[in-house]
């Protein structure tokens, strides 16, 4: 029995011009954002879009710019990177879209449809074939540990968006170098990178890097090897960049010169101001490093309990990176992308594939000297001991290596003939059979409902949600005694930390500001006001204790006590 | 000679027959006798004895429950026998697995019966099929990666004599079956797919291999799938012409369709029947171990208010991408089993895949490739990637008998003729002399973190002491042989002829211009 389908007419009519419309920036701007409104739908309905504890803290961020006791731009604080907050900054304005989180899932949404073209744009730049870039782009959209993280207020994906963008004018210069429109725009990405998370900072680095090497007047014969050893094996080995406008040594040295100068001026910016900012707010420029506050100080705690496996270890470091990308990306969509690399690399045409591959894995780069130099720690059920206290922590980390795995993979797809094609979409297809028969963990979705950093819900956080009346309340955000935007509590009736001169005052006079005091053991209140006794005295003297669990006690102001009864 | 250059390939089916029944003879694992219930608590569950782990005794007490009583549930002695591996639903007990292979090996352990080697036959039908599952592979190396005899011998001897896999010959294992089915279902899918003139009857043949498959081991499922959509797609052949996808639907496929359907209903029939479900599998029901420990702190509960307390197990639910990474490990490198640690031939394979895979291009290739990846993912996902105490990877074993073929692959295609050989050489002397060691012995070597605590060994160093001490699993050695001379001269004749095989082959190899 024979039948045949019509590619042309029949089916392939009516098909086509759908698929054509789909492979487009355009059609994957619509995909990016029907997948991404209907997963933040989702979420929101599952009240999981502020899970992660850090979710809640760029919201509060972002909040006390334009609404608290001391609003202002130094609210922005000296330890996270500041572009993510002044992008929410006008949303969460709004006390629903801050209290909801919803302000974030529009940024990251916006990012992760951004991120989503322009994904498509670069696998369609090194392959020519839109059909290869539309795959790319769909392993994108489809993964699910982005989808959860695009509907937070997490700082993942405008990170990734920016990243992309930067790629993908980077990749542009290196076809058209004689057109530096592209290398700007990608310096300005790539400033915007910097000022968003501190992967970014490495990402220009890397740039100026290949920049440098690719406008390098001399270049390196890798083919000096081939020769039998002897002396003049390495004669050679520099040989003069082949140049089409014949321009002299000196001519080339100076274009060299302009393009990384233009480059850095622009893409290196971010970090300059960083610095300065941290020096005139917080009178260190690497206040971000050495702070009390900075992820380097709260991996000690782990270090000293001997829990920080990846310290000074490459090999660990590299596994647990390697892991944490394969646990996001999805194992199979991972294994496949990994192939499409060895294609790339080995099988490719085109110049700079090393170069460009470098560029793609600069997140692989910047997490594994990272976590070797004890800045950063992941655990992951893969590979963390199982007596380790967590085994579930910043594995969202491994999602910034997604846009080179879609790229590689619709890498793959591309080198691949029509069976490999058909076999590479069921692959993703079976992807999601994995993570359908649960074999397969959305290990960024878990880490924030039920891993370490998840925001624990605090049982002090209902009692104010149904207690607090009215006057400020005097708590130490860092550690977290409760939700401020779940407790109901205005942002402007906080004194955090941050809040000149009035935090300093209450710790001294807790009495002078704050109506009532919420308190988690060990943290600044608790030393300064609860542990002294002097300070003890004088908390009673003006404080009534109303609530108390084994770890938050929270006191009401004794006046405020008479009056409200 | 003429005679025998024209009938090669018989000559060599024939020799493959001969020497592998007499290794598999010499080192089939059995004492003479019928045992009873009685028998094995403190005597056959030893090590080095025939039942000295709990899957052959599980297994066995299967047998022995169809084969004594003609039903498939345990009497209370068989699930003590079987004991941990027993689950229980109602008053019923069953050993934890799947029921292909007790079936199987019924008619053997009443043939033996009838002569007082009911073990011993039972174990022998093991070694039997696996013969078979070497004739098809060999006809895979000649016919389909078109290897000459001599590297096709040499890939078939790999993977019986050269892997760990030996050690699962000779015993109640169920992975020399699947190994089989795997494989033949492979060549008949490939016969079915060449369009012959009997080729309904291999599309039959393979859909009746692959569903009896399935019955043999659960995991068996996801194992058998690329040569299920192998055999699916050769049914669908298609190619664009003029803009037009023709696809070619063959009604060959229509009996292969339907007796798989048959053989998989019996199946599911089976499985309502007994476990309570059509869906729902040995591995899943309740465990009477929990039973008995529970009841040993609290003898008042009920295997009811037990079961209550338990987690429900699910199929899906005993693999997780986590353990990935640590099951390759112990999979592939590891110390207690890896793979290249064990039977380090295996390396070739990977050369000989990347090779194969550039020269041929076919889908066979891919299908053989797809079939190995699957059988390492799926056991390097499980919770248990040791297999409990075992010699070697024993879950690779289906990926074993592909992986021998293409290591011979490389071994005959390399063009550095004289590097490779010489290292396939050394290679096979090594992981043989292992295989040998462990099948002469025990497999009951611990993982590392239960050898800690009992204070012995997690490698095969720990069958060193066994062949030092002429502690011998060997029904042929213990039976006649012991009085002549020890276990180590035992090995040592053994390995003679195995070297001896070894050699002869390269050398046929290396004899270019009439090489077979």
């Amino acid at each position: 029995m024979q039948f045949s389908i019509d590619l042309k007419n029949g089916i392939g009519t009516r098909l086509r011009p759908w698929l054509s419309r789909l492979a487009t920036p355009w059609g994957v701007g619509v995909l990016a954002t029907l997948l991404a409104m209907g997963a933040t739908t989702f979420f929101y309905f599952q009240d999981t879009i502020v899970a992660y504890g850090d979710a809640e803290s760029h919201l509060n961020i972002a909040k006390r710019v334009v609404d608290s006791l001391t609003p202002g731009a130094a609210q922005l604080g000296g330890i996270w990177l500041p572009l993510p907050h002044v992008l929410l900054a006008p949303l969460v304005y709004f006390d629903f879209l801050w209290r909801s989180g919803l302000a974030g899932s529009m940024i990251s949404g916006v990012a992760f449809v951004v991120a989503a073209i322009f994904l498509f744009k670069i696998v369609k730049l090194l392959t020519g074939s839109r059909g290869a870039a539309f795959i790319g782009a769909l392993v994108f959209v489809l993964n699910p540990n982005l989808l959860y993280l695009q509907s937070t207020p997490m700082t993942e994906l405008p990170l990734i968006a920016f990243f992309v963008l930067s790629t993908y004018f980077f990749l542009r210069y290196l076809r058209e170098q004689e057109n530096i429109l592209p290398l700007v725009a990608s310096a300005f990405f790539g400033f915007c990178a910097a000022l968003s998370r501190y992967d970014g900072w490495f990402l220009v680095a890397i740039e100026a890097g290949i920049l440098f090497l690719i406008s390098f007047p001399y270049t390196v014969d890798w083919k000096v090897f081939s020769r039998p050893l002897g002396f003049a094996t390495l004669h050679g080995f520099f040989v003069r960049r082949e140049n089409l406008y014949g321009e002299s040594r000196k001519g080339l040295f100076q274009k060299l010169e302009g393009r990384v100068v233009l480059f850095a001026t622009l893409a290196f910016f971010g970090i300059v101001l960083w610095l300065v900012w941290d020096a005139l707010i917080l009178g260190d420029p690497l206040y971000f490093t050495h702070s009390q506050f900075s992820a380097s100080s709260q991996q000690q705690g782990w270090l000293a309990r001997g829990e920080l496996p990846a310290y000074h270890d490459l090999w660990q470091s590299f596994l647990y990176y390697f892991f944490t990308a394969l646990g996001n990306a999805g194992v199979l969509v991972f294994a496949a992308a990994l192939v499409g690399l060895g294609m790339y690399l080995f099988r490719g045409q085109g110049k700079h594939r090393a170069l460009t591959a470098l560029l793609l894995f600069t997140p692989f780069v910047f997490y594994v000297a990272t976590l070797y130099m004890g800045q950063s720690v992941i655990f992951i059920p893969h590979i963390t001991p199982p007596d380790f206290e967590w085994t579930l922590f910043n594995v969202r980390y491994g999602v910034i290596m997604i846009p080179a795995v879609a790229t590689l993979f619709g890498y793959l797809f591309f080198k691949s003939r029509s069976v490999g094609k058909i076999a590479l979409v069921i692959l993703i297809a079976a992807q999601f059979g994995l993570y359908g028969v649960g074999y397969s963990k959305v290990l960024s979705f878990e880490d924030g409902v039920r891993g370490l950093s998840s925001a624990k819900p605090r049982d002090a956080e209902r009692f104010m949600q149904q207690n607090y009346d009215e006057g400020l309340v005097l708590l130490d955000d860092f550690s977290r005694p409760m939700s401020i935007p779940r407790s109901g509590i205005p942002m402007r009736n906080i004194i955090y930390i941050g809040n000149k001169p009035y935090w300093e005052g209450s710790l001294r006079e807790p009495e002078k500001y704050a109506t009532w005091i919420v308190t988690q053991k060990d943290d600044q209140i608790w030393k300064s006001v609860y542990e002294p006794p002097e300070m003890q005295g004088r908390l009673f003297k003006y404080f009534t204790k109303v609530y108390t669990s084994p770890e938050i006690l929270i006191f009401k102001k004794t006046s405020a006590l008479i009056l409200s009864d | 000679m003429k005679f025998f250059t024209t009938h090669k390939d018989k000559f060599a089916l024939l020799a493959i027959f001969i020497v592998a029944a007499v290794l598999y003879g010499a080192t089939l694992k059995g004492l003479p006798g019928n045992p009873v219930p009685a028998d094995f608590k403190g005597n056959l569950d030893d090590n080095a004895m025939p039942f000295e782990l709990s899957p052959e005794r599980g297994r066995f007490a299967e047998v022995m429950a169809l084969g004594n009583n003609g039903t498939y549930i345990l009497t209370p002695e068989l699930r003590d026998v079987a004991y941990p591996d027993v689950g229980y639903i109602g008053d019923r007990y069953y050993a934890y697995f799947a029921p292909g292979l007790p079936f199987l090996a019924t008619p053997a352990y009443l043939l033996g019966y009838d002569y007082g080697y009911s073990q011993v036959s039972t174990f022998a039908f093991v070694a039997f099929v696996s013969i078979l599952t070497m004739l098809f592979l060999y006809k895979i190396g000649r016919n389909i990666l078109k290897m000459p005899v001599w590297a096709s011998l040499l890939g078939v001897f790999i993977f019986a004599f050269g892997s760990t896999s030996w050690s699962y010959a000779v015993t109640l294992y169920q992975h020399h079956i699947t190994t089989f089915f795997l494989i033949s279902s492979f060549y008949a899918a490939w016969k079915f797919r060449g369009n012959g003139r009997m080729s309904w009857m291999w599309g039959v043949f393979a859909a009746l291999m692959i569903a009896i498959g399935l019955a043999v081991d659960y995991p068996n499922a996801l194992l058998l799938s690329p040569v299920l959509i192998y055999l699916a797609l050769s049914a669908l052949p298609g190619k664009v012409e003029e803009q037009k996808l023709k696809l070619t639907f063959r009604g060959s496929i229509l009996p292969a369709f339907l007796v798989f359907a048959a053989v998989t209903a019996g199946h599911l029939y089976f499985n309502e029947v007994n476990f309570g479900g059509w869906s729902r599998l040995a591995g899943t029901l309740d465990s009477y171990k929990k039973v008995v420990e529970a009841q040993l702190t609290d003898p008042s509960l009920t295997p009811d208010e037990i079961a209550a307390q338990s987690i429900d197990k699910t199929v899906t639910g005993f693999f997780s991408e986590s353990k990935l990474p640590r099951g390759l490990g112990v999979l592939l490198f590891g110390q207690e089993r890896g793979l290249f640690v064990y039977a380090p031939i295996f390396l070739l394979s990977i050369f000989g895949f990347a090779m194969a895979l550039k020269r041929m291009k076919s889908a066979e290739i891919w299908v053989m490739l797809g079939s190995v990846l699957v059988i390492v993912f799926l056991y390097s996902s499980w919770g248990d990637p040791w297999g409990g105490w075992a010699y070697g990877p024993r879950y690779l074993i289906p990926a074993m008998a592909s992986l021998s073929l293409f290591a011979a692959y490389f071994a005959a295609n390399s063009a550095r003729v004289f590097l490779v050989r010489t290292l396939t050489a050394i290679l096979f002397m090594y992981s043989s002399a292992v295989a040998l060691l462990g099948v002469l012995t025990t497999s009951a070597i611990p993982p590392k973190v239960e050898a800690v605590f009992l204070g012995t060994d997690w490698t095969y160093k720990r069958n060193l002491d066994f062949l030092l001490d002429s502690h011998s699993s060997s029904f042929l050695y213990n039976t006649y042989l012991r009085d002549y001379g020890t276990l180590a001269e035992y090995f040592l004749v053994l390995y003679a002829l195995l070297l001896t095989i070894l050699f002869s082959l390269i050398l046929a190899g290396s004899r270019k211009k009439d090489a077979v």
